[in-house]
């Protein structure tokens, strides 16, 4: 039997897994990958390569033959390999992030219009309306949690409308949690149900392309509905794909990076109180804060072909971990990366991805942070977060988000017109 | 200065435009960035070599003359 070819070069291995990350020690593990060979060897899950430097996370972004990433499952063969997690989990492909060109082109440029700077400003005032009412919810208690109340359901019922999936009173909530437990939910005893959760949102999609089908209307989902990939419609199972895509794409990563944001400037009120006075200075911060919690912490891609990357040889059919939220804190790029400067720019962050697969959902998430911010900047703006029962994922591997954020405010009046949850 | 934008590498980070709005602007649908006119006008000078800068994916190529 050949030798592999990584056994014959100088292959760097550490210690370490980080597709099964704890929070307290992606720091100093990864600052010391940096340091020692940035890309390096984890033999957990068969053995995978990490990229934890800013320049090999971007180069490798770029080259999307050799890093590809597509994902396969044929459930017949057991055929299962590639894709954005480390290891793969049994399942389709989730479309558009698990393909390549030329597939990866027919979906990204059918989704783009809907996720571009001009259709974002078209859903601003439906999110600010959004907003309010979370913000209704809890304004006269002095009560909330962040993280709950707003950061995960603003984004989650805001998609939905995007989407234009109905929901109400009775029912939002379904149509939130499952993704924010989707989020760091793998491997604990609640997420069979979890996944029953999704499944029944699964089951609210499906019912509305049948909807649509019958009657068009404008946007995404009906336009998916009632459109073509190859001469032949969609299948039902394809378009509630694309949804939970959009969904699962949008809402925890979202929600992370405005928890985290929440957090740090109840540790900062001084910040908190400048940014509030000073509106100008929000983009900047914004991508800051990106930067700085990288919410989505990484994605893989799988070798195509032998190459040769720091002077190690990759073989062919070994996955890779790009990690996002390691080449944000390389010292390299960005001075006082361990530090968060709500004033850095330049600040050429690949928090939103590098490459082709570039988060869609970019302009989206922007608008959403801009709009939470403003919303609990004006209306709660002394809040405190409770400390001691603020608790973060355990494991950040694919996120870096928070479970759940009380914090207190002095309480205010609810502003009460248009829609209420 | 001159300053152009690489079609081929752009991916919409957007960050250019946050550094020159006037000049750095993105299209409707997929948020790539284009310039109207590759020449630089003076005041902007700083703010085109921080959008050139800023770009994740080296997009942004200056020319001095």
């Amino acid at each position: 039997m050949a030798s592999r070819l990584e056994d014959q070069a100088d292959r760097v291995v550490l210690d370490f897994d980080p597709a099964v990350c704890p929070h307290d020690r992606w720091i100093e593990k990864f600052g010391e990958a940096r340091e020692k060979c940035p890309l390096f060897f984890s033999e957990a899950h068969g053995g995978y390569w990490v990229a934890a430097s800013y320049e090999h996370a971007t180069r490798i972004s770029r080259d999307w033959v050799t890093f590809s990433s597509k994902k396969t499952w044929d459930p017949e063969t057991g055929k299962l390999e590639g894709g954005s997690v480390i290891p793969p989990f049994p399942g389709p492909p989730f479309v558009p992030v698990e393909t390549d060109p030329p597939e990866w082109k027919f979906y990204r440029h059918l989704l783009n219009p809907y996720f571009g700077p001009k259709a974002i400003e078209t859903y601003r005032a439906r999110a600010q309306e959004v907003m309010r009412a979370l913000v209704d919810r809890v304004i006269e208690s002095g009560r909330c949690d962040i993280v709950n109340d707003f950061a995960n359901p603003l984004p989650a019922l805001v998609t939905l409308d995007i989407l234009g999936i109905p929901y109400d009173q009775t029912n939002w909530r379904r149509f939130c949690d499952p993704f924010h437990k989707l989020a760091y939910g793998r491997g604990t005893h609640e997420f069979p149900q979890t996944l029953k959760e999704l499944d029944w949102i699964r089951e609210q999609l499906a019912r509305q392309v049948e909807l649509d089908r019958e009657s068009p209307r404008e946007g995404l989902f009906s336009s998916l509905c009632n459109g073509e990939v190859g001469g032949n419609p969609f299948s039902v199972s394809e378009i509630v794909g694309l949804g939970m895509m959009v969904l699962v794409g949008g809402v925890g990563t979202t929600n992370a990076l405005f928890s985290n944001t929440c957090h740090w400037l109840s540790q900062n009120p001084d910040i908190r109180r400048k940014l509030i006075d000073n509106p100008d200075m929000l983009p900047i911060a914004r991508e800051e804060f990106v930067r700085f919690y990288s919410p989505v912490t990484s994605a893989g891609r799988f070798v195509t072909q032998a190459v040769e990357v720091n002077g190690q040889m990759l073989e062919p059919g070994r996955q890779l971990m790009l990690s996002f939220s390691s080449a944000n804190r390389d010292e390299a790029v960005f001075e006082n990366a361990g530090e968060i400067d709500v004033e850095r720019f330049p600040n050429p962050h690949i928090g939103f991805g590098s490459g082709i697969h570039r988060c869609l959902g970019s302009f989206l998430a922007r608008m959403f942070f801009e709009t939470m911010f403003n919303e609990v900047m004006a209306r709660l703006p002394d809040y405190v977060v409770d400390e001691a029962r603020a608790t973060r994922y355990p494991d950040i591997s694919t996120k870096n988000g928070w479970i759940t954020i009380p914090a207190s405010f002095t309480p205010g009046p609810r502003i009460g017109e248009g829609l209420a949850l | 200065m001159r300053v152009k934008v690489d079609a081929d590498r752009c991916q919409g980070h957007a960050m250019c435009t946050l550094a020159c709005p006037e000049l750095f602007l993105l299209n409707d649908d997929d948020g790539h960035a284009y310039v109207l006119d590759e020449q630089v006008p003076e005041q902007f000078t700083e703010k085109v070599r921080q959008a050139q800068r800023g770009c994740p994916e080296d997009a942004i190529q200056l020319f001095e003359v």
